[in-house]
């Protein structure tokens, strides 16, 4: 059986939602930086154990707070990425307040908090940065390397089911 | 003495009111079994319980006429009584149907205007009259023959806010049907906050030959994907269509099923019947 679920990724602009996204659906990345305008849908079928989960990602324009993303695209999302970029401390200062609102907005809804870009440090950088995040994120990612991708993606789709 | 005296009016008194004494013993014991039957509640329903079923069966039958005054005088009452919050309750909705009434019958008008300009000052008419002239042809036969029927190509039924493909059909080979539901889904998001217009809603799509006609329902959408030159008529019966479809279909099989796009099938079976 396979079941439908609606997927957003929220986060700053620049912070790789777009490159997750295509790591994961379509397995590439690119160097080249190219701004989402409103929103890219994507879709992708994840196998669990009972079930096939078939994600449509919607993957919504960056912007400095949620409460700019139009409602509309929240409205009905089964499950929420929130991306943060570890180079970019303005990605991240608000995060806890991020969430907050975003789990008012959507309750019961999993929301998986994650670090993107992690290929740009050290492991001893990386523990640094994780301790200055106002809240523990789910994972570190690489859209770069793949690293975790899937992981993230999958995890989600076990929660939402 | 006085004891043989007593023992004697004893036995005279025994011998006078025996009868009444008989009656009283009587009377006694039917007041005990009346309050048996009144006390106990098994025994009284017993008694009662067929009165009381006729009485229901009698009202049941009788209602209208017993009551129907009475209940129509106090609806009138209520109704005259509360004009102000009817009219707040109604009046979004009736002014929605009015206005889009309106809407519909001017574009129809307007429409027939102009097919009715054209094809009586035309050029193209003036060759048309000439050639059916000559060759004996009917000209409106031709007209006909050369005009681009409208067709239904797709129709998709998708969840309001999340869009989740509910059911779909299709004529053809198309993309990824969640896809285009997710897409579609967003553009009327868009629209709607691009354009903040409330109780409204993003109605047509057009692109070259191609219309998408969305209607929406409380928790999903229709969405008609229509090829040809498709006029007020034409969307009138595709409006009947999807409404019927609505009725018979969408609102008496989501309740019986936990597949997710449980419409697909009876979506197939229903449009594929249809000569739109």
């Amino acid at each position: 059986m396979t079941i439908s679920k609606k997927v957003i990724l929220l986060g700053h602009y620049g912070v790789g939602k777009s490159s997750l996204t295509r790591r994961f659906v379509y397995q590439k990345f690119s160097n080249q930086y190219n701004t989402t305008i409103g929103v890219n849908i994507e879709k992708k079928v994840v196998a669990l154990p009972t079930c096939e989960i078939s994600m449509i990602i919607w993957d919504i324009a960056g912007e400095t707070s949620h409460q700019k993303v139009p409602q509309s695209y929240k409205l009905g999302a089964h499950g929420v990425i929130y991306v943060v970029d570890l180079t970019r401390p303005n990605t991240y200062q608000k995060l806890d307040t991020e969430i907050l609102n975003l789990q008012k907005s959507l309750p019961d809804v999993p929301m998986l908090v994650i670090g993107n870009k992690k290929d740009l440090f050290t492991e001893k950088e990386r523990t640094d940065i994780v301790k200055q995040l106002p809240l523990e994120p789910f994972a570190l990612s690489s859209a770069k390397t793949g690293e975790n991708v899937d992981a993230i993606f999958t995890e989600l789709a076990k929660r939402m089911v | 003495m006085v004891e043989q005296k007593d023992e004697l009016f004893q036995r005279l008194r025994d011998i006078l009111l025996e009868k009444e004494h008989r009656d009283h013993q009587q009377l006694s014991q039917t007041v005990n079994e009346l309050h048996q039957d009144i006390n106990t509640r098994q025994r009284l329903e017993v008694k009662v319980d067929p009165i009381v079923d006729d009485k229901i069966s009698y009202l049941k039958k009788n209602f209208p006429e017993i009551f129907g005054p009475a209940i129509a005088r106090a609806v009138s009452v209520q109704i005259r009584e509360s004009q102000d919050m009817m009219i707040d309750a109604l009046y979004p909705i009736i002014g929605k149907l009015i206005k889009k009434y309106i809407v519909v019958e001017l574009s129809a008008l307007s429409e027939k205007i102009d097919q009715q300009l054209e094809q009586a000052f035309s050029w193209e008419m003036w060759v048309r009259r000439l050639k059916s002239w000559v060759t004996g042809q009917s000209l409106g036969k031709e007209i006909v023959a050369q005009a681009m029927e409208p067709m239904i190509q797709e129709v998709f039924v998708i969840k309001q806010h999340s869009s989740v493909l509910l059911g779909s059909y299709s004529r053809q080979n198309i993309m990824d049907r969640d896809m285009i539901a997710g897409m579609m889904t967003a553009i009327r998001g868009f629209a709607k906050e691009a354009f903040a217009k409330e109780h409204q809603d993003l109605q047509t799509i057009e692109y070259e030959t191609y219309k998408i006609l969305l209607k929406k329902f409380q928790t999903f959408y229709v969405a008609v994907t229509v090829s040809g030159a498709m006029n007020e008529a034409f969307k009138q019966k595709i409006d009947d269509l999807v409404l019927d479809f609505v009725h018979k279909v969408v609102n008496t099989t989501s309740a019986t099923t936990s597949a997710e796009d449980y419409l697909s099938d009876p979506l197939r079976q229903y449009f594929s019947q249809t000569n739109l």
